[in-house]
């Protein structure tokens, strides 16, 4: 078995006495699309928002790399090991247009001409260029959400989390996303997708992990997780999901 | 519109030419004007388009309102007239001593605030300013208090920047402020410009993405602080006199803000489009209404007015002129940060 990418061991944090993640342990290999899944308030974002830096754990660990994690490990340092994510609201910074949304997260890495050169390829890889140098903050949602994902390429992560990235996209944009997400992978990044759509999940992800009220619920095959009971129940109290 | 693709540009455009031509035509202005007092007028508009420059590099580019612009114009101020008069020295001389108290200043209200945000940082600025208002009245053996301080005159004499009238400082205060607005241009598409532009556009995604956010606020306010710190040290030979009143006040900080923000907030020409609007008006608004009070009324009237109907300043309405006469511009430079 190859060397882990992440580790996450036994994980809890409250929020005024509630729990929002409680002991929550996974692992994830490096080029695997993981999709964490669960209903609303299940502590989905809550676990992007540790192991990315942003709310402190009361408890347990985040291994990145072959390296714990701690509480002096900064947002924009975990940034720079390689932990990227995307927001549920894009953040474009609407000041600024698209492409130099994209150049301005470069330069961390490279000098002015060299950074030139990386914009346009990730514009390219994001079928963006044709809208490189309009505002960030007068494009779609869907391109948004594409911009995110492209600035975050610009980090060269080794991890995306990705959370939810499907909301309020229709069918034809879904598509051509599951392939953008494909096309990331394919580069040797490995993915945390988190998502409500079931049809997103089955589509991208090797394996799901679901949560429910914060705690670990089920790991394994999209498909099994479909039809296993106690996930059924944790989204609909009974029945059948659809993918 | 990106640092790479600017260089592959045509050299002379409508962009570049007009800012020359305006350069040629301050440059020309003493030798048609016989009038002092416009000369004084214009000078002072050149000061306050530097403050207002200094200024927008943490409030305009960064997003972080500072009220305490007046405290480090009156550390340039002091310093200048303090050792000028007491050991002889050369106000250029005195230039890295008030640059490097300003930076210490900066750096101090900068680490404790800009680790948090909000308005921490725009009230550490307040309290900073009014502290360092009181420490000049206190300390009056070296500040002389509330009386001020009178600059020794050595007759025309440029290496302790004395002259019997304003013209020469016209021409000081021009180079200045070509200077401060060339640094400005490069500080904005510096590496650290680009990433304030970012903080500026969303500070949590910035940091998400790797950006130090608490060190670029700080290196911004850090640089704006030396650069106003400059200007004082200059402005004050230029009035010859300083005191608490005159250039350690709260009124002189929203002053330079509302410079900034009236001509174009977070733009390089607007401070300049600012204060060739602010100054004059304050003028005419003294000599009508009378010179107690009649400026603050005039900023709290603009203010509010701009605040309503233009809230991107005056330099918007230019450069949508600008673009109907010149429709041909670069279509990148409409969409660029620098639009």
């Amino acid at each position: 078995m190859s060397e882990k990418l992440l580790v996450v061991r036994d994980l809890s944090i409250s929020f005024a006495g509630i729990k929002a993640v409680q002991h929550l342990s996974f692992d994830m290999e490096p080029g695997e699309i993981v999709g964490l899944i669960g209903p609303n308030g299940s502590g989905k974002s809550t676990t992007v928002n540790m192991i990315s830096g942003t709310y402190v754990p009361d408890a347990g660990t985040i291994e990145f790399n072959g390296r714990e994690l701690t509480r002096r490990d900064s947002i924009a340092s975990r940034s720079r090991m390689g932990i990227g994510r995307t927001f549920q609201t894009p953040r474009p910074f609407g000041n600024l247009s698209v492409r130099d949304n994209i150049y301005s997260i470069l330069l961390q890495r490279y000098g002015f001409r060299e950074a030139q050169g990386k914009a346009d390829e990730i514009l390219e890889l994001s079928k963006l260029m044709h809208l490189a140098d309009a505002p960030a903050s007068k494009l779609s949602i869907e391109k948004r959400k594409w911009m995110d994902l492209a600035r975050v390429l610009a980090t060269e992560p080794k991890l995306i989390m990705m959370d939810e990235v499907m909301a309020g996209l229709n069918p034809n944009e879904m598509l051509e996303s599951f392939e953008f997400i494909r096309e990331i992978n394919r580069r040797g990044i490995t993915v945390l997708f988190i998502e409500h759509v079931m049809r997103a999940v089955v589509s991208v992800c090797m394996r799901v992990i679901v949560l429910n009220e914060g705690k670990f619920l089920y790991g394994g095959a999209p498909n099994d997780a479909l039809n296993d009971p106690t996930v059924v129940a944790a989204y609909i109290g009974g029945g059948k999901l659809d993918a | 519109m990106t640092h790479a693709r600017k260089s592959r540009g045509p050299i002379l455009t409508p962009g570049r030419i007009i800012p020359l031509i305006l350069l040629l035509i301050m440059a020309l202005i003493p030798a048609l004007v016989t009038s002092n007092y416009l000369i004084t007028i214009l000078v002072n508009c050149m000061a306050f388009a530097i403050f207002g420059l200094s200024w927008n590099i943490i409030g305009g580019y960064g997003a972080q309102i500072s009220w305490c612009s007046a405290a480090f114009v009156a550390i340039g101020a002091y310093v200048n007239f303090i050792l000028t008069n007491e050991a002889g020295i050369s106000p250029f001389l005195t230039l890295p001593l008030g640059m490097a108290l300003s930076y210490a200043m900066a750096t101090v209200i900068g680490y404790g605030t800009f680790r948090l945000r909000g308005a921490y940082f725009s009230i550490a600025t307040i309290a900073f300013a009014e502290t360092l208002r009181a420490a000049v009245q206190y300390f009056k053996p070296l500040t002389k208090g509330t009386a001020g301080i009178y600059l020794t005159y050595r007759g025309a004499n440029f290496w302790h920047l004395t002259f019997p009238n304003d013209r020469p400082f016209y021409f000081i205060m021009l180079i200045l402020l070509v200077l401060t607005l060339f640094f400005t241009y490069r500080f904005t598409v510096s590496k650290t410009g680009y990433y304030l532009s970012c903080i500026k556009g969303d500070e949590i995604a910035a940091e998400s993405l790797g950006i130090e956010t608490f060190k670029v606020k700080l290196r911004a306010f850090q640089v704006s602080a030396m650069m106003m710190s400059v200007a004082g040290c200059f402005y004050a030979s230029f009035l010859t006199y300083i005191s608490p009143a005159s250039t350690c006040s709260f009124d002189l900080s929203i002053k330079i803000g509302v410079v900034a923000i009236i001509g174009g907030i977070g733009t390089l020409w607007g401070p300049v489009l600012g204060a060739f609007i602010i100054v004059p008006l304050i003028e005419l608004a003294a000599k009508l209404l009378g010179a107690s009070g009649s400026s603050n009324v005039l900023y709290g009237l603009m203010l509010v007015l701009i605040v309503i109907f233009r809230p991107k300043g005056v330099l918007p309405l230019l450069t949508a002129l600008y673009d109907k006469v010149f429709p041909a511009r670069d279509a990148a430079a409409k969409g660029g940060r620098r639009a």
